[in-house]
């Protein structure tokens, strides 16, 4: 294996040195064609090779000019040989060309842009001739050309050779033929340049009748038919109409003997492909006369009626009113305008809204355009809805027409008070909203400047939450109070022992600024101190010695010394209020000042 | 007694414990506002805004001022603004038809349709009845409620003897003051833990976080309502209502 590899990987190694030893590119650029005569009916096959030494996989197309004829193609072929070691790449674009017309043509010289080189053919004369063409076919075949063109052509009929600018030609096309056919189909259509045109009809298959055509009976299928309209003035020239066609040479053979062979077998001999192309056609184009052309003329030609309807004709303020405007006859449908409708005032008019019919027949194109016009009358009333005219020009008569339709007259009713004798008449409907906006400013004030701080942001609001309650409770214990001072002696007593017992000992003490006599002061400050504990105790002042004092404070839980203190202090009251003299203002001060030290304490200790 | 004297009165008694003395302050904001409309009616929205601001800038918050604010603003084509100054205005006066109306067509001209959930007609009106009062006038009710309640209860301790028609009062009052309390405490929760904007530029980029580098998560137009969550640096975090959430730079929102 390895032994075959090595072998062969060598002998393409010398093959490629070979190769790019002994050639640098060469080009060759040929053309050629089949035949140099030929008639219109039969094709030529003209043949471009290039031949070069190398691949090339990107080849340009040839610039050629080959307006004269009818193209198809091109075929390519590509061909690679090997002769004596060296490799040459050929190239073949072949195309198939029909004569346009008779006459002398020259095809080229093609060129080719390649390697920024051009590269171009020698020219060739090509000779369109029925002659010369019918005789090579007799020599070649045994067939006469004329023969088959006599036999297979296309027939353009016109039904007017001169009209108006924008009356209709119609224009058809019948292929007329007693082969059999096969392959049928639309080669080149003309473009009408200077018409505006409308197919009527177009052929799908051939649907074809017998005629008599110059005493030779022959099928006859309608290909097309097309209204022109033209658009200026002058002469105008249809280019042909060109159609392809294959035409089976056993069915030819047998032609001459029967045309109509039951026994043509297209799959015996070779079939034959053929151009055949219409005459052009030249129409002449009038223009339309100045004389008597209304103002409302918009440049409608042909011939027209004219129509209006109102539905209904009895309607309340404010309800739609249909105007139907009809235009109905033959002519450019689609390029009619619109029929003036002049306002009617009171009544809102919306613009119309537009259907159009195509009608095609035998005759022409044509069809009806219909304008529905909505009338909203706003007040009650009588309305005359005023008449649509519409003018055309009609060909036939050669004269401007102006149609007109009559007039309606419009009811329009609503308000029953009217008839009953009122004299103004209201209409009344919503609140029409023409616009909105926003609503305007605020008008000047005078209490303007407030901080706009919410209450609960205040501290008066929340000390005012506040107070309620407090004012609750202290109602509260006063209530409680009153009802016990009311209720309860000993309550009472006690809650006044201290104020009773002050007021003694204030006496005393002004006793004592006024110099009075001490036994006073003494029984006022022993009075004042006794009362005290008699209120707390709830029992009468009169009875109470120096040991109940002291038994009832201990049993309220006096403090022991304070307790022996106020005894002492009786005591001394007691002694100093019978002793006689005049007792030191000193002394006196200082009892004085004890006894309010004392009630300070107790009111304390007790309370 | 109407609830527009009750609360002149209330004003008037909260004002005196704040010892705030508006009389000189009123006679010249009131001045300016004057002037002001004369210039709006005039059409000099722009001059008319400017003294309106200066108005507010002097610490005035009135619902009339806001509005006429609003309606300067909406004619000087800055609808954010005046979309601002209408929920402002509708803060401090709930009721006022005119404010309602211009703040609906103000969010009918905007841009970005109202992202808000369909409701039916009875949370519609529940969420009418809950909005009805003014913060204020909730405020005054239920301190005069409260009032009552201490007053009626006080009563039947000053009289010895009870009866049932004070039973009843004191228990409606009751009632009445919880209620107030309850939707006055929900009203101030809302004013001070919500806050809302209103984008107040053309074209906003609300961002994935707070800097302009982040990426983009979506656009809103002027005078859309946000909620604010929270705020880093100049930045906000705003809620949509349909839930999507953002970052906006606090150039391109105004909180109302």
């Amino acid at each position: 294996m390895l032994n075959i590899d090595q072998f062969l990987l060598r002998a393409v190694t010398i093959n490629l040195l070979v190769i790019s030893v002994s050639v640098a590119n060469e080009i060759e650029f040929t053309a050629s064609v089949d035949r140099a005569l030929t008639s219109r009916s039969q094709p030529v096959y003209l043949t471009l090779s290039i031949i070069s030494s190398e691949s090339l996989s990107h080849m340009p197309s040839p610039d050629l000019d080959l307006s004269n004829f009818v193209v198809e193609g091109p075929s390519v072929g590509i061909r690679t040989e090997f002769v004596n070691g060296r490799v040459t790449h050929a190239r073949e674009l072949t195309y198939t060309l029909y004569g346009r017309k008779e006459g002398v043509f020259v095809i080229g010289p093609a060129k080719l842009q390649l390697g920024g080189q051009t590269y171009s053919t020698k020219p060739i004369q090509l000779v369109v001739s029925k002659e010369i063409a019918s005789n090579q076919q007799k020599n070649q075949n045994g067939r006469d050309s004329s023969v088959l063109e006599d036999n297979l052509f296309v027939r353009v009929e016109r039904d007017k050779d001169q009209v108006f600018v924008g009356e209709q030609v119609l224009l058809s096309y019948d292929l007329c033929y007693r082969y059999q056919l096969r392959d049928v189909g639309f080669k080149e259509v003309p473009s009408y340049s200077g018409f505006w045109t409308k197919d009527l009809f177009v052929a799908q298959r051939l649907d074809a009748t017998r005629q008599m055509i110059n005493g030779m009976s022959f099928h006859v299928a309608p290909l097309r038919k097309l209204a022109l309209f033209p658009a200026s003035a002058g002469k105008h020239v249809v280019d042909p109409l060109a159609i392809s066609c294959s035409i089976s040479q056993s069915g030819r053979r047998r032609s001459r003997l029967d045309a109509f062979s039951f026994f043509d077998d297209p799959f015996f001999g070779r079939s034959q492909t053929l151009i055949v192309t219409s005459d052009s056609v030249s129409i002449d184009v009038l223009p339309l006369p100045r004389d008597g052309q209304p103002t409302a003329f918009d440049g409608a030609v042909g011939s027209y009626d004219l129509s209006s309807s109102v539905q209904p004709a009895t309607v309340r303020a404010g309800d739609p009113v249909t105007l139907r405007v009809l235009i109905q006859g033959k002519g450019n449908i689609d390029a009619l305008g619109e029929p003036k409708l002049s306002d009617i005032k009171g009544v809102k008019k919306y613009d119309p809204k537009i259907q159009q019919k195509q009608n095609i027949d035998s005759n022409g194109y044509g069809g009806s355009k219909s304008l529905e016009y909505i009338l909203i009358p706003e007040a009650p009333g009588e309305f005359i809805v005023p008449e649509v005219t519409f003018s055309f020009f009609n060909p036939s008569t050669q004269r401007y027409q102006t149609l007109a339709t009559k007039s309606h007259k419009l009811l329009v009713g609503g308000v029953v008070e009217e008839e009953s004798g009122t004299t103004y008449s209201l209409s009344r409907k919503d609140i029409e909203v023409v616009g909105s906006d926003i609503r305007h400013i605020k008008p000047d004030v005078l209490d303007l400047g407030s901080d706009g701080k919410y209450f609960y942001r205040r501290f008066s609001f929340w000390l005012f939450q506040s107070i309620m309650p407090i004012a609750y409770a202290g109602l509260y214990f006063w209530n409680r109070h009153r009802r016990r001072l009311e209720g309860d002696v000993a309550y009472a007593r006690r809650r006044g022992a201290f104020a009773a017992a002050s007021q003694r000992l204030k006496h005393a003490r002004k006793m004592l600024v006024d110099g009075s006599a001490s036994g006073e002061f003494y029984a006022e400050i022993e009075r004042g101190l006794l009362g005290f504990v008699a209120d707390h105790a709830n029992r009468p002042t009169a009875g109470l010695g120096r040991k109940e004092c002291d038994r009832e404070l201990k049993s309220r839980g006096a403090d022991e010394t304070l307790t022996s203190a106020l005894m002492e202090l009786l005591e001394t009251c007691e002694v100093s209020r019978y002793a006689p003299g005049m007792a030191a203002a000193d002394q006196m001060k200082q009892i004085q000042e004890k006894a309010e030290e004392l009630l300070g304490k107790f009111q304390k200790a007790l309370s | 007694m109407t609830i527009q004297s009750l609360l002149l009165a209330a004003i008037f008694f909260f004002n005196l414990f704040d010892l705030a003395s508006v009389s000189w302050a009123q006679s010249a904001a009131s001045g300016l506002f004057a002037e002001a409309n004369e210039l709006y009616r005039r059409g000099e929205y722009e001059e008319a805004r400017n003294k309106y601001l200066q108005i507010t800038a002097d610490g005035v918050r009135d619902p009339r001022l806001f509005y006429n604010l609003g309606n300067a603003s909406f004619k000087e084509s800055r609808l954010g603004d005046a979309i601002v100054w209408y929920e402002r205005a509708v803060q401090l006066d709930p009721r006022d038809d005119d404010i309602r109306a211009n703040l609906r067509f103000a969010h009918q001209v905007k841009k970005d349709r109202e992202p808000s959930i369909e409701q039916n007609a009875l949370l519609r009106a529940l969420e009418f009845a809950y909005l009805f009062p003014t913060v204020n006038e909730l405020s005054v009710s239920c301190a005069l409620f409260l009032c009552a309640v201490w007053i009626v209860a006080s009563l039947r301790w000053l009289r010895s003897r009870s009866n049932s028609w004070q039973a009843w009062t004191l228990l409606s009052c009751a009632s009445l003051s919880i209620l107030t309390s309850i939707l006055l405490a929900s009203r101030i929760y809302d004013l001070e833990e919500k806050k809302f904007a209103i984008v107040t530029v053309q074209e906003a980029m609300a961002r994935s976080g707070p800097g302009s580098g982040q990426t983009p998560v979506f656009v809103l137009h002027e005078g859309t309502k946000i909620e604010i969550d929270r705020a880093e640096g100049s930045w906000y975090l705003i809620r949509l209502p349909n839930g999507s959430a953002g970052w906006m730079s606090d150039v391109s929102i105004t909180i109302i």
